[in-house]
């Protein structure tokens, strides 16, 4: 009997699936799981009465579903949280252009694709943490100069399988070169406070317990750290000062969440209609003042705590260039040693 | 009964090959060893450039670490679940008969959550170790006494979520013990200790190898905790060669391997353990009577026992539920019920879907067996070992083409219609979790005679009516405790169910996961307490109708 019923129940799982794509859809493949975002997508249905199907996993798990499914696949918008994805899926012709004019003018155009096949809707600066009190700021200036002899011992960074760390090694490619990369790479894992462990809380943690002295991590981690439900946890975070290195040459690295729509979107005009939707000032507000992420829209205005970590100015080399160094970042990270 | 089929002439010996059961069970385990069979095809593809360096720069010191913290986790589980289990069998010493249920509760809990909970119980940030700093001045680095983001970290948490595995099937064994061997031992002189060493755990060895295996699969396939414990393994390294090299085709190939090495590890254990039998031919079967300790002695038994409670469960589980506290304003929205339900449903019907497969093939095997069927069953069993994320596109492959053919035939331009919906779920969950409720259903088999299905056939019996009449009669226990399992896995499962779910569609599991991989674990808490108490409920329920069975003996 109960048999029965399980049966008959996940038959008609099956069937609903099936029957809801006749209304009016947009099917969204999302390697970003935050709660802040699904709220996004149910108001965008409640403004346009377009419905949103999510599924929600690792970027590159989607990613090559998308490559196996081809021309079948259900899916409109690929979204990732690292530009890098991003590349690669152009590379194997798994987008197509976001046709938009409203898009093209708020995104500036080094955090999109040269042909518009993707584009950044959140901006992540890779920092510099330090205790305040405890390291001058005047210490610090780049990525580079800590892999200085004063730095020994003292720098906490995680391990080189983290997105966020195989972009930035890809920017460091593009201004360094093959060589100079893994001489970088080298220094830093000289300098290693200890072996990459952990996610990028416990770097800044591990700066408060005395491990370290400074962490390379994104800024919103701050961010949350200081609303935590944990006390402790804000504590550890209201020392912490952020570091925005490179200001004297190109740059500090900023990293994108991004949008593409994919080369068999079946629901093309309602995906470009969402994409638009993420980059107006609503949802900008939202990623700011709820992830503590930049808004890629100039025109929002930053909440309290991204101003008071000041203005930066922010690597200029468009995000689309690191394509050809992407695939490199990884080896050099091996050849240098970094775990 | 290899050495007596022998004897047998050739038709009887074609007989075993080609009939009913073995076509069914043959096209099942062929169905369920597809997805793998496609990894095992990629072995023979070349590789790109990213194959070169990964399998000469990476896979030396991943293939190490992986072998250490195989040899760490199958020392530890053993340890851990053969002692418990031979105590509370045993001997009988204050609270025994609850500490036996209390045992197999870290099973309930998902590796990686044990080991984000018990970072969060360590960190800096810990109200542990905030205590001791702000009144004692305790400070030992990031985290308390010792840095748990290590090998002997990963090593000890591993072992903790899955000395249940062992701790379970061994207690059944010994359980199922007639105490007529053991008194024997005794009478001739025995010890405690010898006769557990002698006569016990040798006795014990299928109980105990499937066990460790179990285990020693689940550490294969892990992803999570070793990832975030920074301990590189084989399994990190088919995620590396994927993510970060781009290198799909590796990852898989890498995956083949991986299959070749567990392969040839069953292999091994089988052949050495050989044709012996470990049925019991007497018919007096008395269960065993647990022996009184002394004050000391009843204490330090329960000392021992309770100590994987406590870290496995008990201090997890309150970490859990204090967090829960602080983030319950965040956790329990309208949609936390659907995420109960679709959880619930999704572990019955892979439960169902597994034992039933277990069981046709388990049968098929005892009954006719054959070199080629246990090699199909171990074929078909291997996929707990592979990581969820790589059965997935083993499996796509096959629903894909499934999909184009039907959309060809139909004529129809639309979507896709049997990938991403729960069918493939289960599907997927099906060739990921055979090997538990396999493992189980062959453990009890084993311990059955074959002499009373040859007396039920003497009788006229068919082989249907010998198997629902005789068979699972007896072996009901085993049966409910698989299905326990495989339902308990589904609902702790991640990978497969990330990728391959239909849209909208979450589990506790998933919700659980998106908060710790934010990095956000106290909101990652609500969801981790739900699939632990549904866990419970399960083992609730294996405990009511086991005790109808009379396999829970009171004393």
């Amino acid at each position: 009997m109960l048999l029965k019923r399980i049966l008959a129940v996940s038959v008609a799982a099956v069937l609903m699936v099936g029957c809801a794509r006749h209304a009016e859809v947009v099917n969204v493949y999302s390697g970003r799981h935050y709660q802040a975002d699904e709220r996004l997508f149910r108001e965008f249905t409640e403004q346009t009465g377009i419905r949103v199907n999510l599924v929600k996993a690792n970027s590159d798990q989607l990613l090559n579903r998308l490559e196996m499914e081809g021309e079948r696949s259900p899916a409109d918008i690929i979204i990732t949280a690292d530009a890098g994805r991003l590349i690669i899926a152009k590379e194997k012709g798994l987008l197509q252009s976001i046709d938009s004019e409203k898009a093209t003018q708020l995104v500036p155009s080094h955090f999109r694709d040269s042909e518009n096949f993707w584009l950044g809707f959140t901006k992540r600066a890779r920092v510099i943490i330090y205790p305040k009190g405890r390291i001058n700021p005047s210490e610090l200036d780049s990525y580079e100069s800590l892999t200085g002899d004063q730095w020994n011992g003292r720098v906490l960074v995680r391990s080189s399988q983290n997105h966020y760390n195989q972009t930035l090694m890809a920017s460091v490619l593009a201004a360094h070169g093959e060589k100079g990369a893994e001489n970088w790479a080298r220094g830093i894992v000289n300098n290693m406070a200890r072996n990459p462990i952990g996610n990028d809380r416990d770097q800044i943690k591990g700066i408060a317990a005395g491990e370290g002295d400074v962490a390379i991590t994104n800024t919103y981690y701050i961010g949350l750290m200081l609303n935590s439900v944990n006390r402790e946890e804000r504590e550890v975070a209201s020392q912490m000062g952020v570091f925005f290195p490179n200001q004297n040459d190109r740059g500090t690295h900023v990293n994108i969440s991004g949008i593409g729509i994919t080369a068999n979107s079946p629901n093309y005009k309602n995906a470009v209609l969402l994409t638009e939707f993420l980059l107006a000032d609503q949802a900008q507000n939202v990623f700011a003042s709820e992830n503590y992420e930049y808004p890629v829209n100039p025109n929002v205005e930053w909440p309290e705590l991204l101003k008071s970590w000041g203005e930066f100015k922010s690597d200029t080399l468009p995000l689309h260039n690191l394509g050809e160094f992407i695939h490199q970042a990884m080896i050099t990270f091996n050849n240098a040693g970094w775990e | 009964m290899i050495k007596k089929l022998k004897g047998f002439s050739t038709p009887i010996r074609i007989r075993n090959y080609f009939n009913g059961w073995m076509g069914i069970s043959l096209l099942v385990c062929l169905a369920v060893a597809f997805p793998l069979m496609v990894i095992f095809g990629h072995l023979f593809k070349t590789g790109d450039s990213s194959w070169q360096h990964i399998t000469t720069n990476l896979l030396p010191a991943y293939t190490i670490n992986t072998l250490i913290l195989m040899g760490g986790v199958a020392l530890l589980v053993t340890l851990i679940g053969v002692s418990t289990a031979w105590l509370v069998s045993m001997y009988k010493f204050p609270g025994r008969r609850v500490f036996q249920w209390l045992l197999v509760l870290p099973i309930a809990i998902p590796a990686y959550i044990l080991g984000f909970t018990w970072v969060g119980m360590l960190d800096y940030t810990s109200p542990a170790y905030v205590f001791l700093r702000n009144n004692f001045g305790v400070e030992t680095g990031q985290f308390l006494f010792f840095n748990i983001l290590s090998m002997p970290g990963a090593i000890i948490i591993l072992s903790l979520s899955f000395y249940p595995y062992v701790y379970l099937l061994a207690r059944t064994w010994f359980m199922q013990q007639s105490a007529s061997i053991l008194e024997a031992g005794y009478s001739l002189g025995h010890k405690p200790l010898s006769v557990f060493f002698r006569i016990a755990l040798p006795l014990s060895r299928p109980a105990l190898v499937a066990g460790v295996s179990l285990a020693l699969m689940e550490v294969l396939n892990d992803y999570g905790l070793v990832n975030y414990f920074g301990v590189d393994t084989f399994t990190t390294g088919i995620f590396s060669a994927w993510f970060a090299f781009g290198s799909p085709v590796s990852a898989i190939k890498l995956s083949g391997y991986l299959m070749i090495f567990v392969l040839i590890l069953l292999m091994a254990e089988r052949m050495d353990r050989g044709n012996r039998r470990y049925d019991s031919v007497g018919s007096q079967f008395r269960p065993l009577r647990q022996k009184e300790l002394n004050r000391l002695n009843g204490f330090l038994a329960m000392i021992t026992v309770m100590l994987p409670i406590l870290l496995g469960f008990v201090l997890p589980v309150s970490m859990l539920i204090y967090w829960s506290i602080q983030t319950s304003h965040l956790a329990f929205d309208h949609r936390f019920l659907s995420l109960l339900k679709n959880s619930f449903l999704l572990a019955s019907l892979a439960a169902l879907a597994v034992i039933s497969i277990s069981v046709l093939i388990g049968f098929t095997v005892r009954t006719f067996p054959s070199r080629m069927a246990r090699f199909m069953t171990r074929f078909a069993t291997i996929g707990y070992a592979i990581p969820g994320a790589i059965i997935a596109v083993g499996l796509l492959v096959p629903f894909i083409w499934i999909d184009n053919q039907l959309a060809r035939i139909t004529g129809s331009a639309g979507g896709i219609i049997i990938t991403g919906t729960w069918f493939t779920l289960v599907f997927a969950y099906t060739v990921r979790f055979m090997a538990v409720g396999y493992n189980s259903i062959e453990s009890v088999m084993t311990k059955t005679s074959v002499s009373l299905d040859e007396a039920s056939r003497s009788l006229g019996m068919s082989n249907r009516n010998t198997l629902f009449k005789v068979l699972i009669p007896i072996i009901h226990p085993g049966i409910l405790a698989g299905a326990l399992l495989v339902f308990i896995d589904v609902l702790k499962e991640l990978p497969l169910t990330l990728i391959l779910r239909p849209f909208n569609f979450d589990t506790l599991a998933i919700r659980a996961f998106e908060f710790a991989s934010d990095e956000r674990v106290p909101e990652a808490a609500p969801a981790s307490l739900v699939i632990i108490f549904v866990g419970l409920m399960a083992v609730l329920l294996l405990r009511k109708t086991l005790k109808k069975q009379g396999y829970v003996h009171h004393p």
